[in-house]
């Protein structure tokens, strides 16, 4: 039995009622299953539960007994469940984590990336370049390395284009076959998997199983249940049922093109030139992450932000955004907290919010991903009503039935050359670079003549132009500035407050500060994240899990910017951005709430690859590291060159 | 609401480890952006009296709370902190290029004694901001030998009282409140602090 669940019931931490109640099935050696049911069933608990993930989580009861096999989970999300800053790095994580040695990991990284069809790619590049197609695929190596018996997928492809998802449906059975391991499937559009699968499993909404069995008996018992919740089932062709009127006014122009293609970008471009000449809140968006649309306390209070600050009638605003919550299936969570709802919950909030104000130029971006039946229907009849009251809409989608709809379609090419990625040059170790900075200081505390000083600092700046100049990547003049102006407030303010008002104190401080400052900037130009980790795991053994997670979320940084960037745009858009600090306040709790929803994935992707790994006795597996830590003769030179500007300082003159 | 009698479990989860990671480096972000907007202008008015400048102080101690009373066990306020600072040095444009380490220790310093103190078991509101202002005197001891050494006796201890009351203001009582608002957002579930910010906000 490869996998056998026995009354699994889960009660996470702080909830009232059981998310699955007692659930029981299993699979044997080699069976391939659906797990199917309503939005809200409980699947992805499942899978985290079957995959110890949950456990290894602790923010959930788990009661009955579950005996799995060695198992890889795939999660939905391939952009949080990226952990590090390579490909190579990522598809070796789970190596790394069970303890691989470092000579072994090559080649399975190799031999996983070749299963996958990504055997060509260059394993230097960051995943967050990749599209995302690829980056699923990526996702997948990573769990083959390890050579799972029970391969765990949830809804892997809901957010891809069909010739993406293909891909990776692609992979998963060449895996299967080759390995005749075990499988077990959630996704909501689960036609394409069928050919794959020998059983299915179906889950109600309140997480208890109510079918089990062969393929095609349960699709004949249990199909028309199916589609009353909303599942993708053969043969309906949601269109058919919507209402359609007379054309009038509007127009729809959809953008497709693979994912990577740069619909997003193209949408937002538009978005950008079309406010210059748009009326003040004529304009609607769903943007990329329609978490960034919420503001306020509760889900009906984000809904309405933009009408009401565009002075509509409060009383009439309510009620019209009561209307809109019972047409986006949302009634019941008027007073809930708008951070709460699901990620299919938040894209429908997100397109209510878009439409509520009537804005006569909508932009929406993937506005059907990952819905089922019942919201694709009423989102659907959204776009059309807002359409058919005179709007221009622009949407970025890879979903062929909302493609019918569309007046006009721009196909974008994904573009040819990767985006290029400031990668830092490995010049000096970090821990060198970091050992030079703390030599300075050190020295520069006990400097007492200004004139040494002085000469010390000459002497640095001159190796600092030396570097600069042989390496151009170093050149980083714009680091300069800020330093330059502390070391001339340090200097003004130590002469201007103190007792003796001597000048040449203050120097001697102000000169101490820029000597001790300088070599900080060779780290902001040279030192990697991952590089860093690299040596304070290896070199100076600090323990791997703490160095490991903060790695992920020094190169998290990127994401975040763009994220903070995009909130705060997203907010002004939507008219509900507040003036100077208190904006700046709620950024950094909106963008805080955002990184944490995201470090919840992560957290799950890094747990699903044995981040916290525990053997059969109970203690923590051994970490390896895929890339060895080295030091070399440059950093001694680095070394070398610190000590000696500091004995110039101590001595000189 | 946060007496317990219990003993708290004091090892550390995976999720501890990568929400207090991921937060701290979205802070750091948010440092980035105060030290190349904000901070140049609030600096050169401050330069008509430099001590007050020290008033932002608390600001940069804001991760500390945050990873104390979130995570709620030994390290995470100097996890946080180290992170922070780290990722403000690697994105650059401030002045005190890689000091911001030595800085970011000073700042975790404090809030790890008080909560050290009171075993980990109590996490108000109180002592995070005593936590905060201990840090600060921490900081600013640090910065009397490295920054301001010549400072007469005066304007030092108006330094000193400047940090502090900005770190026990922002930090202390604003990294509580940020906990409390995730708590309220239902986004740290996985947390106690977070449960009971919900208990707190829907009884």
């Amino acid at each position: 039995m490869t996998l056998d669940v026995q009354n699994l019931r889960v009660t996470p931490f702080g909830a009232d009622s059981a998310v699955l109640d007692g659930v029981t099935f299993s699979l044997k050696q080699g069976e391939k299953a659906l797990l199917l049911g309503p939005s809200g069933a409980g699947k992805s608990t499942l899978m985290l539960a079957i995959s110890g993930v949950l456990q290894q989580l602790e923010t959930a009861d788990v009661a009955g007994t579950l005996v799995a096999a060695s198992s890889g989970l795939l999660l939905q999300n391939a952009t949080d469940s990226a952990i590090c800053d390579t490909v190579y790095r990522d598809v070796a994580f789970g190596a790394e984590s069970a303890g691989v040695a470092r000579l072994s990991i090559a080649g399975l990284v190799e031999a996983a990336l070749d299963a996958v069809g990504l055997g060509e790619l260059d394993k230097g590049r960051n995943p967050q370049t990749l599209s995302g197609g690829e980056l699923q695929r990526m996702c997948l190596a990573g769990l083959l390395a390890l050579k799972p018996r029970l391969l765990l997928l949830d809804e892997p492809t809901s957010y891809l284009d069909d010739e993406s998802a293909a891909e990776v449906r692609d992979a998963v059975s060449e895996y299967l076959r080759m390995s005749g391991a075990t499988a077990l499937i959630a996704e909501h559009i689960f036609e394409a998997w069928l050919p794959l699968v020998d059983k299915i499993f179906v889950l109600d909404a309140s997480g208890r199983l109510v079918a089990a069995g062969d393929t095609d008996e349960v699709l004949k018992r249990s199909g028309r249940q199916l589609a009353d919740w909303g599942m993708w089932v053969a043969g309906g062709d949601p269109l058919h049922s919507l209402v359609t009127t007379a054309e009038t006014g509007g127009h729809i122009t959809a953008l497709v093109g693979r994912s990577g293609s740069g619909k997003t970008t193209w949408l937002n471009q538009y978005l950008r030139s079309s406010l210059e000449t748009a009326p003040v809140g004529g304009v609607g968006w769903l943007p990329q992450n329609p978490a960034n649309t919420l503001t306020g306390n509760t889900v009906l209070e984000s809904l309405t932000a933009t009408a009401l600050a565009l002075g509509e009638d409060p009383k009439l605003t309510q009620q019209g955004g009561q209307e809109w919550l019972r047409r986006m299936g949302l009634e019941g969570m008027r007073n809930r907290n708008p951070h709460e709802l699901s990620g299919g919950e938040t894209r429908r909030l997100a397109l209510a919010s878009a439409f509520m104000h009537k804005p006569g130029l909508v932009y929406l971006d993937e506005p059907t991903v990952g819905l089922d039946t019942l919201s694709w229907k009423n989102v659907v009849d959204a776009i059309l009503e807002a359409k058919h009251s005179g709007a221009r809409i622009y949407l970025a989608t890879h979903d062929a039935q909302l493609l019918k709809l569309a007046d006009e379609v721009i196909t974008l090419e994904p573009k040819s050359a990767p985006i290029a990625q400031a990668t830092k040059p490995q010049l000096f170790s970090p821990l060198a670079m970091f050992a030079a900075s703390a030599l300075t200081l050190a020295g520069a505390l006990a400097f007492r003549s200004v004139s040494a000083a002085a000469l010390a600092l000459f002497a640095e700046a001159i190796l600092m132009a030396l570097a600069m100049w042989l390496v151009p990547s170093l050149r980083r003049f714009g680091l300069l500035w800020p330093m330059a102006f502390g070391v001339a407030s340090v200097g003004f303010s130590n002469w201007w407050l103190s007792d003796a008002h001597s000048v040449e104190a203050a120097a001697l401080v102000a000169i101490r500060v820029a000597f001790f400052g300088l070599p900080g900037l060779l780290l902001a130009a040279a030192a990697s994240p991952s590089e860093l980790g690299d040596q304070l795991g290896q070199k100076l053994r600090i323990p791997a899990r703490p160095v490991v997670a903060a790695m992920v979320g020094l190169n998290r940084v990127h994401r975040l910017r763009g994220n903070w960037a995009s909130l705060a745009f997203v907010r002004k858009v939507r008219l509900v951005a507040k003036k100077g600090l208190a904006e700046y306040w709620s950024l950094i709790l909106f963008s805080l709430i955002e990184a944490t929803r995201s470090a919840e994935s992560t957290a799950i992707a890094m747990e699903s690859r044995g981040f916290s790994a525990k053997d059969a006795t109970g203690k923590p597996v051994p970490r390896t590291w895929a890339i060895e830590a080295t030091w070399g003769k440059l950093d001694l030179l680095l070394l070398a060159a610190a000590a000696g500007c500091v004995a110039l300082g101590l001595f000189g003159l | 609401m946060n007496a317990n009698s219990t003993k708290p479990n004091l090892n550390w989860r995976g999720i501890d480890l990568i929400t207090t990671a991921i937060l701290a480096a979205a802070l750091g972000v948010a440092f980035w952006g105060f030290d190349v907007f904000v901070y140049p202008i609030t600096s050169t008015i401050g330069n008509i009296y430099p001590p007050l400048t020290e008033l932002q102080l608390g600001v940069w101690i804001i991760p500390a709370v945050l990873g104390a009373v979130l995570v709620r066990k030994p390290g995470a306020a100097l996890y946080a902190e180290l992170i922070a600072a780290t990722l403000e040095l690697l994105l650059g444009g401030n002045p005190w290029s890689w000091t911001i380490l030595v800085s970011g220790a000073c700042q975790a310093a404090g809030v790890e004694i008080i909560f050290g103190l009171v075993r980990y078991r109590r996490f108000n509101v109180g002592l995070a901001m005593a936590g905060a202002a201990l840090s600060a005197v921490f900081e600013v001891f640090y910065e009397y030998v490295s920054w301001v050494p010549d400072y007469s006796l005066t304007q030092k201890l108006v330094y000193m009282v400047c940090g502090v009351i900005s770190a026990a203001v922002i930090s202390g009582f604003g990294g509580w409140w940020l906990v409390r608002a995730l708590g309220k957002a239902g986004v740290i579930n996985a947390f106690a602090a977070g449960r009971e910010a919900r208990k707190a906000a829907n009884s």
